[in-house]
């Protein structure tokens, strides 16, 4: 069978997130023919996360505010008749915007007149030896169990890194039975003092956060400020954690002794990175902010890049948090509405100013908390020089700093010598720390860049690629006359 | 089915989940050191836990687990074809 043609489609939404999800009800609300594309079983995204479906709901389980806030979303979607895509993943997208996907029926091809993209972002941590253990693992990672698996990630964890994550993920733990050893805040006491006037605006918010101190005190758990993870021995079956005084860069004091804590398990996560492989992908002109997450998109307010029909929503074109993104996502798609002449200029300016006014209040909150999980350049400096910073490719510290010093200039060039960034993950979970380390050497991050985006974007095979096409497919032109 | 054992799990947690629960921390060992490796940021982003889904290698926090559902790790496919 020969490759068939891509379907054509006004917008393609890529992430079923509060931004993605919202931004296509409005579109198809302006009458634009809209696909949701999602990896995931099903919308929500991280924040807005289902339990499987049949889990444990029977189960006496009380539904947190954001199952609550997801269902709606869900119904919503599923009443909509908008074409959702889950269980597909985006593995490669063409300079026309031309996206391939993934499905459990295989490879199908899309042509969108406009892309949207709003995939989030992914979780930065700042490795240390013993970061890769199994039993180690993220932050969000935790969240995701706790919320969708109803799981705990061991019996005993110590909880690390920086953010709000940190302490709903302690009290999470402690909600659902388990231990905390120990929570290690990068942070100090006065650095969330100063987030409290953007809260002001949200006083759930910070309730929930006095709630959730409370739950730790009363359990006995320590909280330790300005501390951070040095190093996790496997010790018989457990770990061994320990933990060091860290300056306000996050950079460890040596000459202080660390406090030492027992655990089967560790949740450590410093802060959110926008995911950017796809507007990388397609040359997108980006910049460095490091209060957004890091490099972002080069965007306006409703999220119009440098390239044509390319946008981008939510977190993931910087970091602002969960309840700004939906606003964000429906300012995109009336930019989307407008630029596809489905809007008048009158009521795209009217939609626009009534939707920013949405965006503010909470996106300041969620900019405050984002200043919080920004990356310290200290923490970075105290990377022991053996710590494998590349997963993928097990690249340690010392050979990145090697490169450095024989001259490797970029992202691309440090990739090319050392292979860091050039394994499965396409260089998204170390891609930060490694552009950090690379540009102390060279001196900025807009000097070393990042990674240029390549396909494919999440693992494929060439089987899967090529489907049914055969030898007898291939296009032989006529030989040409002797 | 995992690796040729039966693995108890519930309907939808994912394969990833099902494992840690039954104590199997680790998924793989890394390429170059050799190092052991698990799931880690569960949301299908680091590839840590990457395993054979049939004929298609998928991170183990993205496969809901299913009655009859076989699963291989890379090690496990790569000793049993050689």
């Amino acid at each position: 069978m020969a490759e068939a043609p891509p379907c054509p489609i006004d917008l393609l939404v890529i992430g079923a997130g509060p931004a993605g999800a919202r931004a296509a009800l409005r579109a198809q609300a302006y009458g634009l023919d809209v696909l949701l594309v999602d990896e995931n079983p099903d919308a929500g995204g991280q924040v807005w996360r289902p339990l499987p479906p049949g889990f444990a709901r029977a189960a006496g389980i009380q539904p947190s505010s954001e199952a609550v806030q997801g269902d709606a979303l869900r119904a919503k979607l599923r009443g909509s008749g908008i074409r959702c895509l889950f269980d597909h993943k985006v593995w490669n997208v063409g300079s026309s915007l031309r996206t391939d996907l993934i499905g459990p029926e295989g490879v199908t091809s899309w042509q969108p007149r406009a892309l949207l993209v709003a995939t989030g972002t992914t979780e930065r941590v700042v490795p240390f030896i013993g970061w890769t253990l199994p039993g180690v693992v993220g932050l969000a990672a935790a969240t995701i169990l706790l919320k969708s698996q109803n799981m705990l990630p061991g019996r005993r964890t110590v909880v690390a890194g920086s953010g709000p994550l940190l302490l709903a993920v302690a009290s999470g733990i402690l909600k659902a039975g388990g231990e905390v050893a120990a929570v290690l805040d990068l942070a100090t006491r006065s650095d969330w003092l100063q987030t409290l006037p953007s809260l002001a605006g949200r006083p759930d918010l910070l309730w929930q956060g006095v709630q959730w101190q409370a739950r730790l005190r009363k359990a006995g758990v320590p909280l330790l400020y300005r501390h951070g993870i040095a190093s996790v021995d496997a010790v018989g079956g457990g770990f061994r954690v320990h933990a060091q005084p860290v300056d306000r860069t996050g950079a460890h004091v040596a000459r202080t002794a660390p406090s030492i804590f027992e655990a089967d398990a560790v949740a450590v996560g410093h802060g959110l990175v926008p995911g950017t492989d796809i507007t990388r992908l397609l040359r997108a002109r980006h910049r460095y902010e490091a209060t957004r997450g890091g490099w972002i998109a080069d965007a306006d307010a409703q999220g119009r890049t440098s390239v044509a029909g390319l946008y981008v929503a939510g977190d993931g074109a910087g970091i602002a948090g969960a309840a700004a993104a939906g606003a964000h996502g429906e300012l995109a798609a009336v930019a989307c509405a407008h630029d596809l002449g489905r809007l008048t200029a009158e009521a795209h300016a009217r939609e626009r100013d009534y939707l920013l006014k949405q965006w503010y209040k909470p996106a300041r909150f969620g900019r405050a908390m984002a200043g919080l999980m920004a990356l310290r350049e200290g923490a970075v400096a105290s990377i022991a020089p053996d710590t494998v910073v590349c997963r993928c490719e097990d690249v340690t510290r010392a050979e990145i700093d090697a490169a450095a010093r024989d001259g490797a200039l970029d992202m691309n060039q440090l990739k090319a010598w050392t292979r860091c960034g050039m394994g499965p993950c396409q260089g998204r979970t170390c891609g930060d720390v490694a552009g950090a380390l690379l540009a102390a050497h060279v001196g900025s991050r807009e000097a070393v860049g990042c990674f240029t985006g390549r396909a494919p974007l999440r693992p494929v095979s060439l089987a899967e690629v090529a489907g049914d096409y055969t030898y007898a497919d291939i296009p032989i032109p006529k030989a040409a006359p002797l | 089915m995992v690796d040729g054992c039966t693995v108890n799990a519930f309907e939808g947690e994912s394969v990833a989940a099902a494992l840690f629960a039954m104590g199997r921390r680790e998924l793989r060992r890394s390429p170059r050191n050799g190092a052991p490796r698990g799931m880690f940021c569960l949301m299908g982003s680091c590839q840590e836990c990457l395993v054979w889904v049939g004929r298609r290698k998928q991170p183990a926090c993205q496969v809901p687990a299913a009655e009859g559902l076989q699963i291989e790790s890379l090690d496990f496919r790569e000793q049993r074809l050689g």
